[in-house]
């Protein structure tokens, strides 16, 4: 029964030794314990001797050679087996020495792992230097304290949990009726929908340095317009409608006004969506008017209302308040004659609509003039002044006034 | 509760290895003067007269092997008790302490028992200098394998000591110098107090303390100090460092906020370092202030008393750590 | 070697002496053929060519008597009667060894055979076995307790403690010293001025013998007067033991740069199992086909503990956490 003889491993670190000298020679009969060959390995050289008898019958690494510890070295057996399935794998464990990438990976990985740390580190030490105590942490979160407001009475000032309850404490005691020496009626968080729009519309008045203007239009037409229309097309146009008609037909004819400032770019938009200011419970919500442009005063109408219908129902999706480029904002039915709106970010104006009135104006004539009743509504443009100057406000308002003053032509 | 004796500190000793060696035939006393002289302390008075030579043994100065000596005594049936007369010896027998005698158990996977009592003195402040003043327990206490055990008062060394006579591990045992002739109220009778379980000495709700061995003492009249002003100090004896009543502290910090630790062993690597490393993350959200210890400094013990009373903890400087920490 | 019918030993008593030889250096060159191929964990400190010391020894003894040994303590654990098959196993790290895989080649113990254990620190035993010996004096019995121990050893304080207070108090132990010449690479007799370490006995005012640690015969009379006299009360004895180690100082370690070969193969010639196996077959105790019976037999026994070693299951994670501390 042949058997590998193997590099063996004679001390602890060992893992490689040299072939330095072959005792015997192929074809040598070996006794057990028999000096067989010479190892050298840390500069120590060693003989080994052969564990079993048997016929040395093939040496597999030569004398010089330097081989891993337990792979195998020589076959000893019988005279007459056959080895040479055992000579192939034996090749083919000694052919396989290849050593592995793994260490300069590894390195590689923990010093990212290290830079890594340290920006973390750098990054928590940017952090407020205001020292808490654990304790008066966990204090804080139960009776749900704001630490920034509490001072530290511990060593070196740290906000200990005593600093905490008797914040608490104070903030119970004093904070019910009072704020200064005007009484408190309630107190509702700023939060949510008002908040967010309470801050939009903070930055665009900071923002955008706005410019308004107003102009008077003559409705009387406009209004017995809407009546014939609508009676004889069984519809429910508004004056809001139409407003938002003609605005839209304006902003077509005056796309200067379409735009937004982007960056340290001007982007004007083809399309023209017209916002629609709806008055909820809560704040203020824009459906957009998708196209404007492009519908007719029918179709314009019906989805107005149906946005209006949508915004007070509070079913508007997110595609239905975005992308306006326009907005209009009407304040008519509060008897509200006259207002100035903020430009609603990033578009570059807004028309606030006043509520009409019945008022005296002079029609004037070759002779004087004479005075007659008219219904008078007024609109007031704000731009952004780094967009829309007063030529090209003033244009609008003019256009914006003519066509809804003589709407019969519009509608053809 | 029954009734109360005053004996000194040595006699309870004494008393505790009496007591066993009654109980159980197989318990001998082994170390240098235990014999006719009763121990340099007067910890084993009378116990010689008793037993006689073969269970009180006069011990060359062998420490190594009279403690191999005791642990082979130890393998094969008796239940010895050896004397090491002051902790600072500890290192000449540390070889079978630490290697032989806490290791036999474990190498031999279970086969070995060891009830071995290993007694020791520890205490500063007579000018004993640098090699008779150390306290070395936290030596020991980083062994895997060995118990160790520092009562305060006369009645809890008498009833740690019992436990550890008939604990079936080796136990080392720590008395304290200084305490030898103090007298206390011990309880009559038998009695024996467990392992593991801390005394909570006074009750407070401003800060705890937690004190070894005779700090316990210092933790007290540091306590009296303060009650003057108004600060209510909480104090606990943990008893046993091996194995240590984590529960008990980790409930009174949760209390209070407040930890110090004091112990006689050297600053580095101390016995309060372990206990503050091995609570702080079930008490870290309790803690109003960093964790202080009060130790002796990390220099070799001096011999002029000026000295040496400027390193070692005292009552004094327990009083000004707690003002510190509470008052800033 | 002296002839075996001068020794008062039965033919049996004699079998188990050679068979404990043979056992001893089969089981250790077994273990050289583990450590080759990879399959042991730590190293080894071999016995091989020490035999007769441990054999000669132990065959005095009972089960109720106590060693204490070496790192070099295979054989001393086999001498006294250990199971080869928890050797193997502790060797090799598993669950079913002696230990259960805790303590290695250096710590192997079998309370249960007075085997308090072979011991990695030099000299460590030595007190220990002392302490055996008081125990022993101490409730009344007639135990003897036997500390093996090399020649470095002799010269480390345990030793003259130990022997001070066991020779002080009349103590029932052997302290049996096997001078193998060297600890580790140092020669003995650069480090010594003492020609015989059994010269040492008289400073303890006690007997101390001279004796051919290769001769198993010799071992076994000399250390039969010194456990008759420790089993009489008479106190302990010191045996020094000249003998030779055929390996390195352990594993690894060849043993050739520090010792000259001359000397290593003139002791190599002083085989101790060739010699006995010599003497047996002059006094005609036992046959050559016997001994080769003997040899066949405990072949046997080894492979079936290196069988019995290799398909044991490694301890649980979980068990490295245990026995720290008796419950």
């Amino acid at each position: 029964m042949a058997k590998y003889i193997i590099m063996p491993k004679l001390g602890f670190n060992m893992d490689k030794g040299t072939l330095l000298k072959w005792r015997k020679k192929e074809g040598d009969l070996i006794k057990e314990q028999e000096a067989l060959f010479e190892i050298e390995t840390d500069k120590t050289v060693m003989e080994v001797e052969a564990q079993t008898s048997g016929i040395l019958r093939k040496i597999l690494v030569a004398e010089g050679e330097e081989v891993l510890v337990t792979l195998p070295i020589a076959i000893i057996g019988d005279r007459d087996e056959d080895i040479n399935k055992m000579i192939e794998e034996a090749y083919k464990k000694l052919g396989k020495s290849e050593m592995t990438e793994e260490e300069p990976k590894a390195a590689k990985m923990i010093s990212q792992g290290i830079a890594e740390s340290q920006e973390i580190k750098s990054k928590k030490e940017k952090e407020e230097s205001k020292k808490i105590s654990p304790r008066a942490q966990r204090k804080a979160k139960e009776l749900g304290v704001e630490l920034q407001l509490v001072g530290g009475s511990g060593l070196g000032g740290v906000v200990i949990e005593k600093d905490i309850l008797d914040y608490f404490q104070l903030k119970k005691e004093t904070s019910k009726t009072l704020i200064g020496e005007k009484e408190i009626e309630k107190k509702i968080p700023y939060t949510g929908i008002r908040k967010i729009i309470g801050d939009r519309l903070a930055q665009s008045k900071f923002t955008a340095p706005h410019v308004y203007f107003t102009i008077s239009v003559d409705m009387t037409k406009a209004i017995s317009f809407l009546d014939t229309y609508n009676l004889d097309l069984q519809l429910k146009v508004t004056i809001n409608d139409l407003i938002v008609f003609v605005v839209a037909k304006v902003l077509k004819e005056q796309p200067n006004l379409n735009c937004s400032l982007i960056g340290e770019e001007i982007v004007y938009y083809k399309d023209i969506n017209i916002g629609i200011a709806v008055a909820i419970e809560k704040g203020l919500i824009v459906p957009v008017l998708k196209n404007a442009g492009k519908k007719n005063l029918s179709i314009l109408s019906k989805e107005i209302r149906k946005l209006i219908k949508l915004a007070r129902e509070r079913k508007l999706m997110p595609d239905d308040y975005k992308e306006g480029t326009f907005t209009v904002s009407n304040l008519g039915m509060y008897e509200v004659e006259q207002f100035t709106a903020i430009i609603n970010p990033p578009e570059a104006a807004i028309l606030a609509v006043g509520a009409i009135q019945k008022t005296p104006i002079v029609i004037e004539e070759s002779k004087g003039g004479r005075i007659e009743i008219r219904s008078i509504m007024k609109i007031t443009l704000s731009v952004d002044h780094r967009l829309i100057d007063g030529v090209m406000a003033s244009n609008f308002l003019t256009k914006t006034k003519y066509y809804l003053q003589q709407p019969k032509f519009l509608v053809l | 509760m029954g009734t109360m004796k005053k004996i000194t500190y040595a006699k309870a000793i004494s008393e505790a290895i009496d007591e066993e060696m009654e109980i159980d035939k197989n318990v001998i006393l082994m170390g240098e003067d235990v014999g006719i002289k009763g121990g340099n302390f007067g910890q084993a008075v009378g116990l010689y007269e008793k037993y006689g030579d073969w269970r009180v043994k006069d011990t060359p100065i062998s420490e190594n092997s009279f403690v191999g000596l005791c642990l082979g005594a130890a393998l094969t049936g008796l239940r010895p008790i050896v004397e090491i007369m002051y902790s600072d010896f500890l290192t000449l027998a540390m070889d079978q302490i630490a290697n032989q005698a806490a290791k036999i158990r474990y190498m031999s996977g279970g086969q070995a028992k060891v009830p071995l009592t290993i007694c020791t003195t520890i205490g500063m402040g007579r000018s004993t200098a640098a090699q008779h003043s150390q306290s070395l327990q936290a030596i020991v206490a980083h062994i895997p394998g060995l118990k160790v055990v520092m009562p305060s008062s006369a009645g809890e060394a008498k009833g740690l000591l019992k436990t550890a006579i008939r604990d079936d591990n080796p136990v080392v045992f720590f008395e304290h110098r200084m305490e030898f002739n103090k007298e206390y109220e011990v309880p009559e009778g038998e009695f024996t107090i467990p392992f593991g379980k801390a005394n909570v000495v006074r009750e407070g709700k401003d800060v705890t303390i937690v004190a070894t061995s005779s700090q316990v003492f210092n933790a007290m009249k540091a306590s009296d100090e303060l009650e003057r002003e108004n600060i209510h100090v909480e104090i606990i004896d943990p008893r046993t460092i091996v194995p240590l009543d984590k529960l008990t502290i980790i409930q009174s910090v949760k209390k209070t906020g407040r930890l110090i630790i004091i112990d006689e062993g050297y600053e580095r690597c101390g016995v309060p370092a372990e206990i503050a490393m091995s609570l702080q993350k079930e008490i870290f959200y309790y803690l109003d202030s960093p964790i202080e210890r009060i130790t002796t400094a990390n220099v070799p013990i001096p011999f002029s008393p000026v000295l040496e009373y400027e390193i070692m903890p005292d009552e004094k400087k327990i009083f000004k750590k707690v003002i510190k920490l509470l008052k800033g | 070697m002296k002839s075996t019918k001068d020794c008062n030993l039965s033919k049996s008593q004699i079998s188990k002496m050679y068979q404990g030889m043979i056992k001893i250096r089969y089981f250790e060159n077994k273990i050289v053929e583990l450590y080759s191929s990879g399959k042991m964990p730590g190293i080894a400190h071999l016995y091989i060519g020490e035999e007769a010391v441990a054999v000669g020894v132990c065959a005095n003894l009972t089960s109720r008597d106590f060693i204490t040994s070496t790192h070099r303590g295979h054989g001393h654990v086999i001498a006294q009667g250990a199971d080869l098959k928890k050797m193997m196993a502790e060797i090799l790290g598993k669950k079913s060894g002696y230990c259960k895989g805790k303590g290695g080649s250096m710590h192997i113990i079998d309370m249960k055979k007075g085997i308090l254990g072979a011991n990695g620190i030099v000299a460590a035993g030595i007190p220990i076995a002392t302490g055996a010996g008081y125990s022993s004096k101490f409730r009344g019995t007639d135990q003897v307790a036997v500390a093996f121990f090399g020649d470095a050893a002799s010269n480390h304080g345990n030793f003259h403690e130990s022997l001070n207070m066991a020779a002080a108090w009349k103590l029932p132990v052997i302290y049996v010293c096997e001078n193998n010449l060297y600890g580790i690479s140092v020669d003995i007799r650069k480090v010594t001025n003492t020609k015989n370490i059994a010269n040492r006995a008289c400073a303890y005012n006690i007997p101390g013998y001279v004796v051919d640690g290769n001769d198993v015969l010799n071992v076994y009379e000399v250390t039969k007067k010194a456990v008759e006299r420790a089993r009489n009360k008479m106190g302990p004895t010191l045996i020094e033991c000249k003998t030779y180690r055929w390996k390195g100082h352990h594993l690894g370690d060849p043993g050739i740069i520090y010792r000259p070969e001359e000397e290593r193969k003139a002791w190599m010639d002083k085989c101790p199992i060739k010699i006995f196996r010599e003497r047996l077959l002059k006094d005609k105790v036992f046959t050559q086909d016997e001994i080769i019976l003997f040899e066949k037999e405990v072949k046997e026994i080894i492979e079936e503990a290196l069988d019995f070693a290799i398909n044991s299951p490694f301890p649980g994670k979980e068990e490295a956490y245990e026995d720290v501390f008796m419950s």
